[in-house]
């Protein structure tokens, strides 16, 4: 503390001396700019070449911008975000839209999918950086789903689950400080995400081809925000089981094992209402 | 456009090319998929899994949505727990040291070596078994080790994790393993987390709390602890205290309860008895009876009785203010818990796990823990009760229950006690005297005198290795594990999957199948006992933990070891099919043959759960069924109802109607549960001059332990490359340390170094460090001190003074000289 508080004696002191020095300073340079030949600072920088790389260091001193463009340029670890802001807005919503998907656009659709998922099923991991303590900030952007520019945060599929990072990690650690580690190596390969549902007919609607056990919003990946390739081609139909059945034999319980039978003088188990349910 | 998608993209490009994606769909076919049920393989919660086989190979995860524990969810790991058995380095092949090389050999020589070895240490062979060690492998292998060479020295890593956990239910209870379940957790108003880190160890059951809020509950959580957590952002209260200030913060709601009249004198004086360390002549102070005790030394685990009036004298030096001085806890927060527990009306759920345990008060914790339930009759109804988590899938089903512990028989018996041994002698058919009454070396005894060169009297020579990875798990592994190389008369054999620091130093290696590609059963922190089949075949010549034992069991009996004969001179592990023919199952093609050894040798020790009140369900109830909870009793018309409060009528069955509570096995033979009075002590390592820092260990999230097999997933291990420090950004600003710099961190054990993570997945106070232990390539139990609990024998890896230093300040040679 006691050191805290000479710092605070000496530095009224040092104030006083500093004003003085700015003042000669900058009659000193403006004498001299005016006397001096004018050139322009981006003039100069060009006129240098490229710059040479400091030896002690691998990255290159902070570019200097003279201050009258300061607030034209973009800088900082944003920059290449500000500058495509003229393409920040909602896409536009596209009722009545295309028929239904080529097989490219689902096979891309369906790729892009698998690229973050070790197998159909598993929780995607996350492709960006995010809050290491606080898991509340997920639901900004995912509690509804988001479209900016050409980034999609995609709705929660299944309804609200409190712990999001205890199912969802980062595919890869963002941390500050610099991994050594080497991938793991590993033979394990995923179930492959599934085909197209099937037709009865022409023209019939399909079934669903996968599990519906946390995936309780169709909208997630067949409504506005979704893949070209899944996007549904009537997006205003909400009741979407109303046509498209499930299939049983996609579904994650087996049939050969039994559920527990009821307990003498115990309830059975009673699963939470509206937890997951689709 | 372009820039924006470009910069998410080269996050996304960098987290894509390292996942290995699945194939892309040719054949839109899946339906030749199979499902099948199994208990998740990492922590003691329990969960259940659906595993999903395609050729052979497990391809897919989901939460089983049947399973009482999960209710369908699961962790990140849980979801990858597929993955585990697919690491590219998977160990196929027995692997034998010759002149310091690992060469492969035959199953048959393996087997045969393992065995003469044993035949030659006799009395200074061990085996190391593990919390995942599945039921049947540990029955197998307390039989073999007691009833088969009379060898008590048989120990298990649950040492390391949930010693204090047993000794806390014993002199508490009378009898281990937690009353309670996790049903509280869906109906608590108050959860209480001592030194636990739920959100990322025990997620699930986090979550089935967190999630109440959601619909509408009011939970309130209290997170006493000694740094900001991922759990700490959903508490309501976080008490930061000093390391070893949860004793006197548990001791101080008990004196407070006790002043504002707030005691359930009802419960207390049905139910309870007042106990301590030793008994006082006549009334003491709080001074008085340390320096009695210190005098005396205490009296063992069970301890002597004191009056209510000699406890409430005791208790009252736990004042809020000198416990505030204690615990560093403010006065205030110590009042608002010691209220919560005064308010009859709410239900209140303790849960600890490691913070507790591995602690060098470890029994004493877990004692007033359970002690200010009691008082306050916040015990056994639903919501409301203590209940303890383990770390690992069986520490309690295996470990605690079967008795692969050095000082424990099957089914809570003891070695030590003359009317269980010959209980067990008899089940067994074996010769009178047959097994040995010494409790075996506990763990971290076991490992010094293996390391300990036998011209020095090293008692140990040989240890057998299962399930488990000593050399990153022990703490001080300089001294407990690495010592010992270079001592060519000390064997070490490994039954592994992966190479581990343990294989590091093993001279034979044997290849172990894992999880589903073997039939197990296991049983979680709540006393849930889970079964599963095989369903793929393990990697070469990978084979069972249980087969091993069983094989090297039959090569002994070939060899002529007296041992492994019983009164009639045949095998102790013979198994007959149903025509009654001797079933070869020693041998590997006939291990999965006409007789389900799995389910024989759990019938065989389900005989043994009856004495303790443990018993366990039939195996074909646990095939039926997502586990079921002990003591599981047989209804009138044949069915089997599990029990969900232990001790309370009208859920245990056991309790005589009008008790209300009966506790029947209770230490003083009284149907009591005992409420202890357990002193403050100081941790057995302070911070000083040179070591200023406190450092604490633990798990994160993404990996498992040791990070053998999390390790070894991809999606896990990008999450969670590397071990780092945690340290306060004041410190490391004062330091002049930046975040992501590396830096040596140093106690008198050993060093290491490790890059800086400030304000990162948590946070600790100043004066703290963190590192998690998952990093075998940056192992901390090389640092951990190996202070143990008196009592449970258990160490207290959590609190070892430390020094960092920049390696710029490190001095330029001759740094190894410093001492402390």
């Amino acid at each position: 503390m006691s050191t805290r508080a000479e710092t605070k004696a000496t530095l009224g002191k040092r104030l006083g001396h500093m004003a003085l020095a700015v003042t000669i300073g900058v009659s000193a340079a403006g004498f001299l700019i005016g006397v001096g030949e004018r050139e322009l600072p981006e003039a100069r920088l060009a006129s240098a070449g490229p710059r040479a790389r400091p030896e002690s260091s691998g990255e290159l001193p902070p570019e200097v911008v003279d201050y009258t463009k300061m607030n034209r340029v973009n800088r900082g670890p944003n920059a290449d975000w500000k500058q495509s802001l003229p393409a920040f807005k909602e896409a536009p919503t596209r009722f009545y839209g295309d028929e239904s998907a080529t097989d490219a656009e689902r096979a891309a659709a369906v790729a892009a999918r698998a690229e973050r998922r070790a197998f159909s099923g598993a929780p995607p991991v996350v492709p960006h950086a995010i809050d290491e303590r606080n898991a509340q900030a997920c639901m900004a952007c995912h509690g509804s789903g988001l479209k900016v520019g050409g980034v999609t945060a995609p709705k929660m599929s299944h309804h609200y689950v409190q712990n999001c990072t205890q199912c969802h990690v980062e595919g890869a650690q963002n941390a500050p400080w610099a991994f050594a580690s080497a991938p793991a190596q590993t033979t394990f390969i995923g179930l492959s995400e599934p085909g197209r549902g099937e037709r009865a007919g022409p023209g019939a609607p399909p079934t669903i081809p996968h599990a519906l056990w946390m995936r309780s919003d169709c909208a997630t990946c067949h409504g506005e925000l979704g893949k070209e390739g899944l996007r549904s081609s009537h997006p205003w139909r909400v009741n979407c089981t109303q046509c498209h059945a499930p299939s049983r034999g996609f579904d994650w319980l087996p049939l050969d094992v039994p559920p527990p039978p009821p307990r003498e003088g115990e309830e059975t188990l009673v699963p939470i209402a509206g937890m997951f349910s689709p | 456009m372009a820039a924006a998608t470009d910069l998410a993209q080269s996050y996304a490009s960098r987290a894509r090319a390292a996942v290995n994606a699945p194939p892309l769909p040719d054949d839109p076919e899946v339906a030749d998929v199979t499902w099948d049920k199994a208990p998740c393989r990492f922590c003691g919660t329990g969960c259940h899994v659906q595993v999903g086989v395609q050729d052979g190979k497990v391809v897919a995860i989901a939460g089983d949505q049947q399973a009482e524990v999960n209710r369908g969810l699961l962790c990140v790991k849980g979801y990858h727990v597929g993955g585990i058995l697919y690491g590219a380095d998977r160990l196929t092949k027995p692997m034998l040291r010759v002149d310091g090389e690992l060469q492969p050999i035959e199953w048959d020589q393996a087997i045969d070596i393992v065995a003469r070895r044993i035949l030659e240490s006799g009395p200074k062979f061990g085996l190391y078994l593990s919390g995942q060690s599945t039921i049947p492998e540990g029955y197998v292998g307390t039989k073999l080790m007691r009833g088969g060479l009379s060898n008590n020295h048989i120990d298990a890593n649950a040492r390391l994790c949930m010693a204090s956990a047993v000794t806390g239910f014993l002199s508490t209870y009378g009898v281990d393993e937690p009353a309670a379940c996790y049903d509280d957790l869906d109906s608590c108003d108050a959860l209480i987390l001592w030194g636990n880190n739920p959100a990322e160890m025990h997620p699930v059951l986090f979550s089935r709390v967190v999630d109440r809020r959601v619909r509408g509950d009011k939970i309130e959580i209290f997170d006493i602890g000694t740094r900001w957590t991922r759990t700490t952002e959903r508490a309501n209260h976080h008490l930061l205290m000093k390391p070893h200030g949860d004793l006197a913060i548990a001791n101080c709601v008990a004196h407070l309860l006790i002043e504002w009249g707030a005691v359930d004198q009802e419960f207390v004086s049905k139910h309870c008895n007042f106990r301590a360390d030793r008994t006082p002549a006549e009334l003491c102070t709080h001074d008085e009876y340390l320096a009695m005790v210190a005098e005396k030394g205490d009296s063992g685990l069970f301890g002597e009785p004191i009056d209510y009036e000699q406890y409430k004298k005791l208790i009252s030096y736990y004042n809020p203010e000198r416990s505030s001085e204690l615990s560093g806890v403010p006065v205030e927060q110590l009042v608002a818990l010691a209220k919560l527990f005064a308010d009859k009306k709410r239900k209140i759920t303790s849960l600890w796990c490691m913070g507790m345990n591995q602690h060098t008060a470890g029994t004493a914790i877990n004692n007033l823990v359970h002690g200010i339930h009691l008082l306050s009759g916040h015990w056994g109804k639903p919501g409301d009760g203590p209940q303890s988590l383990t770390g690992q899938p069986s520490a309690c089903g295996t470990v605690r229950e079967v008795g692969t512990l050095a000082h424990a028989l099957p089914g809570g018996r003891l070695v030590a006690n003359p009317e269980h041994r010959a209980d067990v002698e008899r089940r067994w058919n074996l010769p009178q005297g047959r097994l040995n009454p010494t409790p075996g070396f506990h763990t971290v005894k076991m490992f010094e005198e293996f390391c300990k060169p036998t011209d020095q009297g090293g008692a140990i020579d040989t240890i057998w290795v299962q399930v488990t990875n000593p050399g990153q798990s022990l703490p001080n592994t300089h001294k407990l594990f690495k010592a010992k190389e270079g001592q060519p008369d000390k064997f070490l054999i490994v039954s592994e999957v992966y190479p581990t620091a343990t294989t590091e130093l093993a001279d034979l290696i044997l290849p172990a199948a894992m999880w589903v590609e073997k039939n197990g059963v296991y049983g979680n922190s709540e006393r849930r006992t889970q079964q599963w089949f095989k369903m793929v075949e393990p990697p070469g010549e990978a084979r069972d933990d249980c087969w091993q034992l069983l094989a090297v069991a039959r090569r002994l009996f070939e060899l002529g070891h007296e041992g492994l004969k019983d009164r009639d001179d045949k095998w102790l592990f013979t198994m007959r099919d149903e025509a009654g023919v001797e079933v070869p199952i020693w041998e590997w093609d006939s291990y999965y043959g006409p007789v389900n050894v799995d389910k024989a040798l759990f019938e065989q020790y389900r005989e043994f759960t009856f004495m303790k009140h443990k018993n366990v369900a039939p195996y074909d109830q646990l095939v039926a069924h997502r586990g079921m909870r002990w003591p599981v009793i047989e209804t009138d018309n044949g069915g089997f109802k599990e029990t969900r409060w232990r001790f309370v009528e009208g859920s245990d069955a056991y309790v005589e109607a009008g008790k209300g509570y009966q506790f029947y096995h209770s230490s003083t033979k009284d149907d009591r549960a005992q409420i202890w009075f357990r002193p403050h002590q100081d941790p057995a390592e302070m911070c000083n001059g040179a070591y200023p820092f406190m450092l604490t260990t633990g798990r994160v999230l993404e990996h498992w332990h040791t990070g053998t097999m999390t390790r070894r997933v991809r999606q896990l291990s990008n999450a969670m490359p590397k071990a780092y420090l945690e340290m306060n950004a004041d410190d490391a600003r004062e330091m002049g340390i930046s975040n992501g710099e590396e830096v040596e961190l140093r106690t008198i054990r050993g060093k290491m170094r490790l890059p800086v993570w400030l304000d990162g997945r948590a946070k600790p106070p100043r004066g703290t460090l963190f590192v998690p232990f998952f990093d075998e390539t940056a192992s901390i139990n090389d640092l951990t001190l190996d202070a143990i609990d008196p009592f449970s024998k258990q160490p207290d890896y959590k609190k070892s003074a430390a020094r960092v230093t920049r390696i710029a300040d490190l001095p330029a040679s001759g740094s190894d000289e410093v001492q402390p």
